[in-house]
């Protein structure tokens, strides 16, 4: 026979093993128990129409990860009852409405986590590239300017730690902080707020800024060590939907492949001439705008840069910039961080690149922004928030039409927010 | 570095050796029959030659006679004819008066350009040469002279080449008809070659290129860079199927599938260079002369290396044979024979295949020791292509008996290199090695430079690419090198028993018996590796200039391409100054009548040249940065032929079409789906939070620490594995742990479920939670469970048996949750609370 034991706040070690043996006991009968894939069954079995009812807590659990309480249920029901813009009010109650703040709580956090890091890894904790995420959606800026503003989501609440550019912890107690049903919580709705990077991130005073590719997230990621193609490439990959596969193109000009490319992998050019340059051709003049950049941390003592920060050179390229320069010395040697975008001819002109823009410039900013006014941005934008509520790849035509047609919603104003509540109702079911 | 141009003063200087050596003795006017390749049989032996004439009249003299009279005068080499007794003109070698050796011997060497030399070319003929590498022997020994004496300069003397024209050739159709006729139906047939599987943009991989698009034009451009106009079998679409990618089964079972694939290919590439038509290079491009490399290229020197002291030299020029020569003039030659999996490559340098190796014998090898043993000290330096970055213990040059016996090895082991050498502070097998920090990575797969030296007071040090990497932390190791083996011998690419290969290219490997400092390193490592040529492009019928050159330095790169670099422009007339502005923009190289499609780093250039940066001697850069770009070689350097094209120049101009665009791909309709998913892991744990009212806090360090990577982290039920569903059992079973055992939570959420002994306190425990979760009786939601449904599994007053239960058994056979529970009533309680909320109800979306 076996007993659970009370839930105490405040545990000590021992006791916490006992009690996590108990539940193992517990949870081993309890899985074995018909009734959970009982229910699944239901689940899975049902093919009836959809009620209100059912669309509104369909919206309400596609955007916020809860089930909805029965008050907010019911005014969604008679939302979607009232009329043809129900659903997509109702939607926009569930985001802002809603009790318990998941929408940013969970559901965006953990929309963005993974572009955070380069395993792509959902469970990293909050960070200053999160909360930014989190903030352009929630105050309906424009986001695209994410990659290239110069702004910074930080925490407002008392009792934080205060923003620091050396650590995380100041998003690491905001996280551990939210709080459903106790008193006082901390929300990612109502304790973030929007801070110039050049005033809270001394070493972007002088300028270097550039949305979430800046935070102390991203550098930490992507600027770290390396030749900072990262912070170009996986920027591609989380905010374009394209990985440098994608954009191969050999033949794009390669005056500003840098010296540290080998042009004859093992003393086979055939691998750099079908390969390798098609990538960096494009890449390597774009990835110049971060010349300047670097993630400053001490590789023997702190390998993973957990207490490093933002480094910004103005008017100096980061010795990074030439590693390894003896490989092909007949290479590119980085004189600025003067960018170009070589993928505005040839097959590239697919990305839909903004004709408003120039296609070349100096600095992060700029270079980003010609990322995030390309259609591409739109496209993997709408599409991946497409599938975080709908749960699927469009999969009609009507699908791909209503992708379609928020794509050029969100080209128009750049409102992720609006494209969740779009989505949230196209999906509601029928 | 001084580059001198000028067109006349070397034709003449060529002349003049031409004339002087009309009447050279081992011609058939000699009188004296030689067979080329063999030394007259003097019986010297090639040394111990004593001079006893006067002294050497200049410094200048004294470099000769140390570098070529004492290793040329000798009865086996030249002066066993070309001396003041036999009378063989001109006496160069003569041995009575090395001052006038040194006079006769300058009009045959060409000390800024060694390989001109008369004496080099002389032998490289096979006049009387003792070996096949006479010639570079000799070459080197006139370089050695030209570095002591200050002459060694790059000072480079441009020619004009003949005037050529371009010539027809095979250009790609406009239009993708003609590849959606013949390539496009093999690379998208689903039963052949089936490429669209990954090569298309509407495929999962979308792997470029996407020459399989369902788009023929997208893949027509796409597949321009793939198929060789001119020499079709070196196609990527033939070479990837002998490279067995993704080869496919011939459907007869006649053929293997690699051959059946390149066969296949071959024929669709064939079938469509055969019906493109030979055209002329478009008119409307700006053209300059054609050049070829061999035939017109202008030598440039080898000039910088610092070769004093080395006592083994292989170049690897020969390109053919099973010996790879010792060139350094160093008796004895120390000879590398040749293992058959040794691959000789286009660039110079050989390339180590298949457990293969390059390996002295014991009497040759016997110098090194000798002569190290002489001096203390030694180097050795070497630029090798390591083939991977994966091999360990690889031996790339070793002095040594076996695997556990050594003078000294340079291995390679990941992306280190290790200097392991014999002192009296080692063991037998030179160890401890000293090696390059491996967190630096520093060897790569590329051409690299490498030097490691040792000598008895700072002990060892390594160089990559002219920088010192590493070097002996303190004397302990450094020492006598007394107890060398000279039975050793010296192989390149394996352990002398074959037991440890390296996989790599090998172009070059010097050893010094001194140490080369660091500046001799860097000057050496500057020097570079293989023989350069300057191309010069005539450009004169575009400029208001005479004799008006575009050059460029090229060299074979390795044995696929050419390495194009540093243009500059410039007037062999001395005495031209540009008019005006003269122009230059978009150059572009040509190769066999096309432009290269890929690789054109100098397509960007635009430059104004004018009197004001004009400079007659040196000309003007046309591209300082980048300076290098590699174009792939077609025929070899003998018979590619090469051009550049102009956007602008002079005030014309090409107007260049643009690039077509991309063709956007039609949106792919993914496979149905469900319509539901599962909740992820946050959602899980704040849903609970939700349901149950227990605020998260108390349940956050549990659930990060324990159980947050075991939930669901993707929406789709394909993934869901059993072990997560455990995972959201522990969480709903702390939720409900701590919502039954805090009072005030309890009493909040089910007021009091008493013993749970009537329907009403059952009720009170059960209602709650299902209306919490949206579990009712009304059929308002049609996708949730129905609450008759899952009291009936919860309570253990059962009225009738679940659907789908067997026949004849009655209700005491179907026990609720609480019917089979024993304990009190929070234990049910809990467990009723975690039944629900671990179920499907709470985990779908």
């Amino acid at each position: 026979m076996w007993v659970v034991k009370g839930l105490t706040e405040n545990k000590g070690s021992s006791e916490m093993t006992t009690y996590i043996r108990e539940q193992k006991s517990l949870s081993r009968r309890l899985k074995s128990s018909s009734l959970i894939f009982g229910f699944a069954a239901v689940i899975f079995g049902s093919s009836a129409m959809a009620t209100p009812e059912d669309q509104a807590k369909r919206i309400h659990d596609r955007l916020t990860g809860n089930l909805p309480s029965q008050a907010i249920l019911d005014q969604m029901v008679d939302l979607i009852a009232a009329g043809a813009d129900g659903g997509y009010q109702a939607a926009l109650l569930a985001i802002d409405n809603d009790v318990d703040h998941s929408f940013y709580n969970v559901t965006l956090k953990n929309w963005s986590a993974p572009w955070t890091n380069r395993e792509f890894d959902a469970f990293a904790d909050l960070n200053d590239y999160i909360a930014t995420a989190i903030g352009f959606v929630r105050d309906e800026r424009d986001f695209r300017g994410v990659l290239y503003e110069d702004l910074l989501y930080v925490g407002n609440a008392p009792g934080l730690p205060a923003y620091a550019v050396d650590d995380n912890n100041h998003y690491t107690a905001l996280e551990a902080g939210i709080e459903l049903n106790g008193d006082p919580g901390y929300s990612l709705k109502d304790d973030l707020e929007a801070r110039a990077q050049s005033s809270v991130v001394p070493a972007l005073a002088s300028g270097g800024a550039s949305g979430v590719v800046t935070s102390r997230a991203g550098a930490r990621a992507f600027l770290i060590a390396g030749t900072n193609r990262a912070a170009f490439r996986f920027t591609m990959l989380n905010h374009l939907c394209l990985d440098m596969e994608q954009v191969h193109d050999v033949t794009r000009v390669p005056d500003r492949i840098r010296q540290d490319v080998s042009r004859s992998p093992g003393g086979d050019s055939r691998i750099f001439l079908n390969t390798c340059i098609g990538c960096h051709s494009g890449m390597d003049p774009m990835a110049q705008a971060l010349a300047y950049h670097n993630y400053q941390y001490d590789p023997d003592n702190d390998p993973t840069g957990e207490d490093g920060q933002i480094e910004y050179t103005a008017g100096t390229v980061q010795p990074k910039y030439f590693n390894n320069d003896a490989t092909f010395p007949f290479g590119f040697r980085t004189p600025d961080d003067s960018w170009a975008n070589y993928w505005r001819e040839g097959k590239n002109t697919v990305l839909g690149w903004d004709e408003s823009r120039s296609g070349s410039g100096s600095g992060a900013s700029s270079m980003f922004a010609e990322l995030a006014h390309s259609d591409a941005f739109a496209q993997c934008h709408v599409s991946r928030v497409f599938k975080t509520v709908c749960l699927r790849d469009p999969h009609s035509a009507e699908d791909l039409t209503q992708v379609s047609t928020m794509v050029d919603e969100f080209k128009g104003d750049g409102n992720l927010k609006h494209i969740f509540a779009s989505s949230a109702n196209y999906c509601k079911g029928e | 570095m001084t580059m001198i141009f000028g067109k006349t003063i070397p034709s003449l200087a060529l002349a003049g050796a031409l004339a002087l050596l009309a009447g050279c003795g081992g011609g058939s006017d000699s009188g004296q029959e030689n067979t080329p390749g063999t030394p007259p049989d003097s019986g010297s032996g090639g040394d111990q030659l004593v001079y006893n004439g006067p002294t050497a009249a200049t410094d200048d003299v004294l470099q000769f006679k140390l570098n070529i009279w004492d290793n040329l005068a000798a009865d086996d080499r030249c002066g066993g004819c070309h001396n003041e007794e036999v009378g063989q003109e001109p006496i160069f070698m003569r041995r009575d008066d090395i001052n006038l050796a040194y006079e006769l011997t300058l009009p045959l060497v060409d000390k800024a350009a060694p390989v001109l030399s008369r004496l080099v070319e002389r032998a490289a003929e096979g006049h009387n040469a003792w070996d096949p590498s006479a010639a570079d022997t000799i070459q080197n020994l006139i370089q050695r002279w030209a570095t002591n004496t200050g002459a060694a300069e790059n000072v480079i003397v441009l020619t004009a080449p003949e005037v050529r024209e371009i010539g027809e050739t095979r250009q790609f159709p406009v239009t993708s008809d003609l590849y959606a006729a013949t390539i496009w139906p093999l690379v998208r047939d689903a039963g052949a070659a089936n490429c669209m599987a990954c090569h298309a943009e509407d495929t999962a991989e979308r792997q470029q290129p996407f020459f399989a698009s369902g788009n023929p034009d997208t893949a027509y451009f796409a597949a321009r860079t793939l198929i060789d106009l001119n020499n079709p079998s070196a196609s990527r679409f033939i070479q990837r199927m002998q490279e067995n990618h993704n080869t496919w089964a011939d459907p007869a079972g006649v053929l293997p599938q690699q051959a059946y694939s390149v066969q296949e290919m071959t024929r669709v590439i064939n079938d469509f260079v055969g019906q493109v038509e030979l055209v002329e290079v478009d008119p409307a491009l700006l053209v300059s002369n054609a050049v070829g490399i061999v035939d017109d290229g202008v030598v440039a020197s080898a000039g910088g290396r610092v070769e004093t002291d080395v006592i083994a030299l292989y170049q690897f020029k020969q390109g053919a044979g099973s010996v790879a020569y010792d060139t350094s003039g160093v008796e004895p030659a120390l000879n590398l024979n040749l293992s058959p999996s040794v691959e000789w490559v286009g660039s110079w340098g050989i390339r180590i295949e298949d457990n293969g190796k390059a390996q002295g014998d014991t009497i040759s090898s016997k110098k090194l020791n000798d002569l190290i043993k002489l001096t203390g000290e030694f180097s050795i330096e070497s630029w090798v292509i390591p083939g991977n970055v994966t091999q360990e213990e690889s031996r790339i040059i070793t002095y040594s008996g076996g695997t556990n016996a050594r003078n000294f090895s340079l291995n390679q082991t990941l992306y280190d290199y290790d200097f392991l050498m014999r002192t009296e502070n080692s063991d037998a097998n030179g160890m401890p090695l000293l090696n390059t920090p491996s967190a630096d990575e520093v060897l790569q797969s590329t051409l690299q430079h490498v030097v490691a030296t040792y000598d008895p007071i700072e002990g060892r040090k390594i160089y990559v690419n002219g920088e010192l990497i590493v070097e002996d932390a303190s004397n302990e190791f450094a020492g006598s090198i007394n107890d060398w083996d000279d039975t050793f011998v010296l192989a390149v690419g394996n352990e002398v028993d074959n037991a440890q290969w390296w996989e790599g290219t090998m172009r070059l490997l010097a050893i010094h018996n001194r140490v080369l400092t660091d500046e001799q390193v860097f000057a050496n490592f500057e020097a570079g590796v293989g023989q350069k040529y300057f191309l010069l492009f005539g450009v004169s019928h575009l400029v208001d200039m005479p004799e008006a050159y575009v050059v460029f330095s090229v060299e074979v790169y390795d044995d696929y391409s050419y390495l194009f670099e540093a243009p500059f422009f410039i007037s062999l007339d001395r005495d031209a100054v540009p008019a005006g502005d003269i122009d230059i923009s978009g150059i572009r190289i040509g190769i066999n009548g096309k432009e290269s499609p890929i690789s054109q780093a100098f397509a960007n250039i635009d430059m104004t040249i004018n009197a004001d940066n004009y400079d007659g001697a040196l000309g003007v850069p046309l591209s300082p940065n980048p300076n290098g770009t590699l174009i792939g070689l077609e025929n070899g350097p003998l018979n590619d032929l090469f051009f550049l094209t102009f956007d602008g120049i002079g005030g014309n101009t090409f107007a260049r079409p643009a690039d077509p665009d991309g063709v956007p791909a039609d949106p792919v309709i993914a496979a149905t789906q469900p319509e539901l998913g599962m909740r992820l892991f946050d959602e899980i744990f704040s849903n609970m939070a939700a349901i149950t009212t227990v605020p998260a806090a108390s349940i956050y360090d549990f659930y990060v620490d324990e159980i947050r990577r075991s939930l669901p982290s993707a929406e789709s039920a394909d993934g869901f594995l059993a072990s997560q569903q455990s995972a959201i059992t522990q969480l709903s079973l702390a939720y409900c742990t701590e919502l039954v055992s805090n009072a005030a939570l309890r009493n909040s959420f089910f007021g009091d479920y008493g013993d749970l002994s009537t329907q009403a306190m059952r009720d009170a425990l059960i209602n709650p939670l299902l209306a919490r979760m949206l579990v009712a009786d009304d059929g308002s939601l049609a996708a949730h469970p129905s609450a008759s449904d899952v009291r009936l599994r919860l309570d253990n007053d059962v009225p009738e048996p679940p659907p789908g239960s067997g026949a004849g058994l009655g209700p005491a056979d179907y026990p609720g949750l609480l019917q089979r529970m024993a304990g009190n009533a929070d234990t049910k309680a809990t467990a009723v609370c975690t039944s629900v909320l671990a179920s499907a109800a709470m985990l779908m979306q």
